[in-house]
């Protein structure tokens, strides 16, 4: 029984060698399968940032007085707004607004510093640009706190005392009787590279995956040489999983070279488990040449294949949280993503890399990511056996 | 002229053919439509939190009832191994978790600052903000209503503002995605179609039965771009009505701009793909250099999800030949703001400059096609 094994063992082995040198004679792809990615993920790992910073602010000023201008300047303070253009006149605003040139507008009539003088609130218009609804939203909230903590100089800080039994006088201002203690855990300086990074790598591993893996058989296929691997007396499975084990190592090469960049040029930390997160990366990685070989065998060529590579692919990074948020998607989408196995990887590519997580932690995502290959791979090998008949 | 309508009509035939190509190249495009316009949303909702009241008095409950009266917090789901809050944390099953103190209640009496401790998930870029901030406003409230309760009219706000969202009142997010994502696909598709176009003649070595009709380099491009130029304008036109359908949207004011522009981009794009098809040695090459090149750049630094201004100095300067950047521009405002050519005026002037480079580049790698002596 051993040495029928060790046979079997032996074929699938040669088999496998047989297609890693394969890969390794086409410079050109070996190529494909390492820097594009790479690259990918370091610009934009380092260009994305969600924040909402840099907006444009433009004041039109009618009361031209001190407290004006604190006002503004209590805007600006933050990098919110970098800083204020004083602007003439409304109609200028206005078509600046319509020209998309500006995030906010604000008016201050000309009896500003009246009002506040006689101890009236003073008004003040705002305008702010919906076409961004989510910026617009930030904005809103961001300007309407701001002024309305502004107190003019001269004025007193609108203080608060609470009933008789509580003593605000250990206190400065009235903001600290409660004063939150926040820590930001993980990621204190707000890296976004660090976010992007481990998501974007999925990303990479489901594109570089799916089109390296249909072309490779239909290649075989446009050539006629797959019945040549046919006449061998390698199973269906055998010459299936010889196909993959190359192509995974490769990517695992390409998961390494990404983190390592990454923390050189990001300085991304790696805080836990590298075996936890290789094995993780490479379970997604059968999926991700699960799907290209099932694309490999329901197209006819490479053509059909590419153009139906973006059914799989763009559904499957897009519903994944790894560069647009997966939490604020509506139910429906977010009912459709508990299918995607990249959400999983993401998911777990984050916590092992950021947050030192653990296997006890995430074995309920690693499990699904293990079924989805499992899944993925039988499917392909049915297909692919059909099509031998 | 003639000899560019023979190329077109050749590359028609070929794809006639192909039914499932075909069909691919308009379902697709509506399919992203789908998944982009249901799919993004930036505003979020339900964001999951631990919280410990260690304290649970009156006050303390009240303060909880604050967080979560900002409609943005959510319980995170209880499990045995998540016990302590930076566990919860760490296993991703909270944001955000918060403890209050046993002396909450008796410092905020005594005058004291009782100090809640926040622990935020920093991985999380875009909702760390937004956490720390609804924490902030939720604690102003709180004081607020504390103050309201027992001092009414004591004066606040000194300064009242009155605001307005122009354009999109009610903030709808589709509002800001649908006509991003006009840009996005107008610039995947044309450019994958146009790619494998290009490079597949050279795979299957039929190029040189092209070479057996003498056409002049441009007239093989120019002819093989019209095909694809007309496939995406009718594309265009679907996912325009689509985007009328589904979400609502509709040019508002001068549509002109769109008028030009529109088929401008469609060529820019479609002689993107040409020029990668041209260059490439494969059309699995191809493919994967239009969604190196085309995808994600177009996704992520156009300006569609996350704002331009925001990319640091050196990337940014990749933004600026992303030609989808202008293009959302000028959708945007076609379908939001409405200002037409006193917005957009150099839109279509960069998109005429794009596609004569791309032309031109692609023209110098078709040179690398002709046969050797």
């Amino acid at each position: 029984m051993n040495i029928i094994r060790d046979i079997k063992g032996s074929r699938l082995l040669s088999l496998i060698l047989k297609e890693a040198r394969e890969i390794m004679r086409n410079p050109y792809l070996l190529f494909l399968i390492l820097v594009p990615p790479t690259v990918q993920l370091l610009i934009l790992g380092g260009a994305l940032d969600p924040q909402v910073r840099h907006l444009s602010l433009a004041t039109v000023d009618h009361a031209q007085t001190q407290q004006s201008r604190d006002l503004v300047a209590s805007l600006t303070t933050s990098g919110v707004f970098p800083n204020n253009v004083y602007l003439p006149n409304e109609d200028a605003l206005l078509s600046q607004l319509e020209k998309g040139n500006l995030d906010v507008g604000m008016v201050i009539p000309k009896n500003f510093s009246q009002e506040l003088n006689r101890n009236n609130p003073a008004d003040v218009q705002v305008l702010v640009d919906g076409a961004d609804a989510y910026t617009a939203g930030i904005a809103r909230a961001y300007v309407l706190r701001t002024i309305h903590d502004f107190t003019p100089s001269g004025k007193k800080e609108p203080r608060f005392t609470l009933p008789s039994a509580v003593r605000t006088d250990k206190v400065d201002k009235a903001e600290q009787i409660i004063d939150p203690k926040v820590d930001i855990l993980y990621n204190p300086d707000q890296e976004s590279s660090w976010f992007f990074i481990p998501g974007i790598l999925g990303a990479c591993l489901t594109l570089t995956g799916t089109l390296v893996a249909s072309a490779t058989v239909l290649k075989e296929r446009e050539r006629g040489t797959m019945e040549q691997l046919l006449m061998t007396p390698a199973a269906g499975w055998e010459i299936l999983l010889a196909k993959i084990v190359p192509l995974v190592t490769f990517l695992m090469g390409d998961v390494l070279l990404a983190v390592l960049a990454a923390q050189m040029i990001f300085h991304m930390p790696f805080r836990g488990n590298l075996f936890l997160f290789l094995f993780a990366s490479a379970l997604y990685a059968f999926v991700g040449i699960g799907f290209g070989m099932l694309l490999g065998s329901i197209c006819h060529s490479q053509r059909q294949a590419q153009l139906a590579s973006f059914f799989i692919n763009i559904p499957l990074i897009l519903l994944s949280g790894t560069v647009v948020p997966l939490d604020t998607m509506p139910p429906i989408m977010q009912a459709i993503s508990v299918f995607d196995p990249l959400r999983y990887y993401t998911f777990v590519a984050r916590g092992v890399i950021l947050k030192g997580a653990t296997f006890a932690m995430l074995w309920q995502q690693v499990g699904l990511l293990a079924l989805a290959a499992v899944l993925i791979l039988i499917v392909s090998a049915n297909r692919f056996r059909r099509q031998l008949i | 002229m003639n000899k560019v309508m023979v190329q077109a009509n050749k590359e028609w035939c070929e794809l006639r053919r192909d039914r499932f190509s075909l069909a691919l190249a308009f379902l697709l495009p509506l399919f992203s439509l789908f998944l982009f316009g249901y799919g993004i949303r930036l505003e979020s909702k339900n964001i999951p939190i631990v919280v410990r009241d260690m304290n649970n008095t009156l006050l303390s409950r009240e303060y909880v009832d604050r967080l979560y009266a900002t409609n943005l917090f959510k319980p995170a789901p209880l499990r045995a191994e998540t016990a302590t809050p930076s566990d919860a944390i760490k296993s991703g099953d909270a944001k955000m978790a918060i403890t209050i103190p046993k002396d909450f209640t008796r410092q905020i009496y005594r005058g004291n600052s009782a100090q809640p401790e926040v622990l935020i998930d920093g991985t999380d870029i875009s909702n760390t903000q937004i956490i720390f901030n609804s924490i902030k406003a939720a604690n102003l409230y709180y004081l607020a209503m504390l103050k309201d309760e027992r001092m009414p009219d004591a004066a606040v706000q000194w300064v009242k503002p009155h605001l307005r969202l122009l354009f999109n009142p009610g903030r709808e997010e589709t509002l800001f995605i649908v006509p991003g994502a006009f840009g996005v696909i107008l610039w995947m598709f044309p450019a994958l179609l146009g790619a494998v176009a290009a490079s597949r003649e050279k795979e299957q070595e039929t190029i040189i039965r092209v070479y057996s009709a003498n056409p002049h380099p441009l007239q093989f491009l120019l002819g093989k771009a019209l095909v694809y130029f007309a496939i995406s304008l009718a594309m265009a036109l679907l996912i325009a009505v689509a985007g009328l359908l589904l979400f609502g949207i509709k040019p508002v004011g001068d549509p002109t701009p769109l008028l030009v522009a529109t088929p401008l981009y469609i060529f820019v794009s479609v002689s993107f793909g040409l020029m990668l098809g041209t260059w490439a040695n494969s059309q699995t090459t191809a493919v994967q250099a239009t969604s190196t090149l085309g995808f994600f750049p177009c996704l992520l630094l156009s300006g569609f999800v996350y704002p331009i201004s925001n990319i640091p100095f050196p990337l940014s300067l990749f933004s600026l030949i992303v030609p989808a950047r202008y293009y959302i521009e000028l959708t945007r405002d076609a379908f939001v703001r409405g200002c037409g050519w006193p917005a957009v005026w150099y839109v279509p002037l960069v998109l005429a400059a794009f596609a004569v480079v791309l032309i031109g580049i692609s023209w110098l790698g078709l040179r690398r096609m002709q046969l050797k002596d």
